[in-house]
């Protein structure tokens, strides 16, 4: 007899890793990171200009709150971040599905994605000041680009992967090919799409961030990372980094939180 | 059975597939006349080209020569599928009631509409199954469930099961000939089912097909000893065992002498 169980190759699940879950274990190493903080500042091994202690990294990071407006930072890196993100997805999203719906399309296509999904974006600083000037539009731009390519091949990819069996049971009872689209491509699709739409948001954020230190702006962390870099202000450095990070982290967990309940199928 | 009127009728049919030396002929001068309402199995050695000829029957596929007429080439039937891989064709996201509910999706049926069918269809063969769980999380015999209700939902006038029991064990699987006797019975739809075992065969058939090696053609028709009504403890009978004698005889001729 055949086996019973026909599992598909479906990448792990989102929230685990290769099927371990992570809880109260996940906070162990950031705890034992901390510490060494602690241990390495309190101890004086590294000059303070170096590496701030924690106590003031944090308590420099109350006071960027209170009285240097980081939330207008915040806001205005959400900003950029969120437009690019955003207009990425809902232009990559559709695209990439259309581009894997098809063996022939995707074939002709994923040389010029995956080329222009190595370049980095970073490098095209230039062109995209030529197009779209120092403002906002230029780092949007290439925080939209960054998220593009990604969302692309990775929906492009999922839609390729989607089952021959379970396109073939809408065929056999009579689906066209806009119903087998929605219907089953779609849905076959959607673990790879969400999880692509996860690496760039994070890949975004980055490009974001560099765009702010490189282009320059009137708020946004980047500018402030920037600043707090070229006065050697490192108090101020680590504080808008640790903040960066919890930032994305955070974002990254909630994605992750309604990805697993998005698609609930996957891994089971 | 004669007093049945003709349904299908296959007559000559040859297929092939790929040119030149790729060239693999599938069916080679296949005929086979299938009565309306009858429950007919076929059984053959493993990649004889039994699902092309299936594909041929429904018209996912195309003939190179000879000709199936169906229903005297009045109207197209309805088709239901079964598949051996249950969890590749039912879809994971949905639930069972909407999986059942699939083929009606297809055809612009509304959800209220929809949900109200599947009821009725669970009802009326007494299924016992749970309409809103999801399909991962069911066993191998209630998938195979879903699959054949899926099937059943548009009342359809040909039944086809692609080998439905071959990744299910043992015990499932008495448990499943009873319900698709019971189909049969209620419905008078006409069955095609493959099989890769012997005894599934000829239990569940009027009549078993045996098939040659590819290309596939008619080796055998066996016709059944067993009485109309069908009970598990035929599979027991002097009857059966006469059958499956003579099935094996015509395997042995087949599919181990021919090669040989």
């Amino acid at each position: 007899m055949p086996t019973p169980e026909i599992r598909t190759k479906d990448a792990p699940p989102a929230g685990r890793s290769a099927g371990v879950r992570i809880g109260v274990w996940g906070f162990a190493l950031p705890l034992l990171c901390l510490a060494l903080w602690y241990l390495v500042t309190g101890l004086k091994l590294v000059p303070p200009l170096l590496v701030p202690s924690p106590t003031a990294t944090f308590r420099r990071l109350v006071g960027l709150f209170l009285h240097e407006h980081l939330t207008s930072d915040i806001g205005a890196t959400a900003w950029r971040w969120g437009c690019g993100y955003i207009l990425g997805c809902l232009i990559g999203v559709p695209f990439g599905l259309f581009i894997g719906n098809s063996r022939k399309v995707y074939a002709a296509s994923y040389p010029t994605l995956d080329f222009f999904r190595s370049l980095p974006v970073t490098a095209l600083f230039p062109l995209f000041l030529l197009l779209f000037g120092i403002g906002d539009s230029a780092k949007i731009a290439m925080a939209f680009s960054a998220a593009l390519f990604v969302v692309i091949l990775n929906c492009a990819y999922g839609a390729l992967q989607a089952k021959e069996t379970r396109l073939r049971a809408a065929r056999v009872f009579g689906a066209s090919e806009w119903q087998v689209f929605r219907w089953v491509v779609f849905f076959e699709a959607l673990p790879q799409t969400l999880s692509g739409m996860r690496t760039s948001l994070s890949l975004c954020l980055v490009v974001v961030i560099v765009s702010e230190m490189f282009i320059g702006t009137q708020l946004g962390l980047g500018q402030r990372v920037f600043d707090a870099y070229t006065v050697n202000d490192t108090e101020k450095l680590y504080a808008v980094l640790v903040l960066i990070g919890l930032l994305g982290y955070l974002i990254n967990r909630g994605f992750v939180w309604a990805e697993t309940r998005i698609v609930f199928w996957t891994g089971k | 059975m004669s007093d049945r009127p003709l349904y299908i009728e296959i007559e000559h049919a040859s297929k092939a597939f790929g040119e030149g030396q790729k060239r693999n002929v599938v069916l080679r001068d296949f005929s086979l006349d299938v009565r309306k309402g009858e429950f007919l199995t076929f059984f053959g050695p493993n990649g004889c080209g039994k699902t092309t000829l299936l594909n041929v029957i429904v018209g996912v596929e195309s003939l190179d020569e000879g000709s199936v007429k169906m229903n005297g080439g009045t109207s197209r039937p309805r088709v239901g599928y079964v598949f051996q891989d249950y969890r590749g064709y039912l879809m994971p996201w949905l639930t069972v009631a909407e999986n059942i509910a699939f083929p009606l999706r297809i055809r612009g049926v509304s959800k209220p509409e929809r949900m109200s069918k599947v009821e009725a269809v669970v009802a009326r063969f007494q299924f016992r199954i749970d309409l809103g769980a999801y399909t991962y999380a069911l066993s191998g015999g209630q998938a195979q469930l879903t699959s054949i209700l899926r099937a059943l939902i548009l009342d359809p006038d040909i039944l086809i099961m692609d080998e439905p029991f071959s990744a299910l064990d043992y015990q499932t699987n008495l448990s499943l000939y009873e319900k698709v006797l019971q189909i049969w019975e209620a419905t008078g739809v006409t069955i095609l089912l493959v099989s890769h075992d012997i005894d599934e065969a000829i239990y569940l058939g009027e009549r078993t097909v045996f098939l040659t090696k590819r290309p596939a053609s008619v080796a055998a028709v066996l016709e059944s000893k067993l009485p109309a009504q069908k009970e598990l403890t035929q599979m027991g009978s002097e009857a059966f065992a006469s059958m499956k004698k003579q099935a094996l005889e015509i395997f042995r001729r087949e599919a181990l002498e021919k090669s040989a």
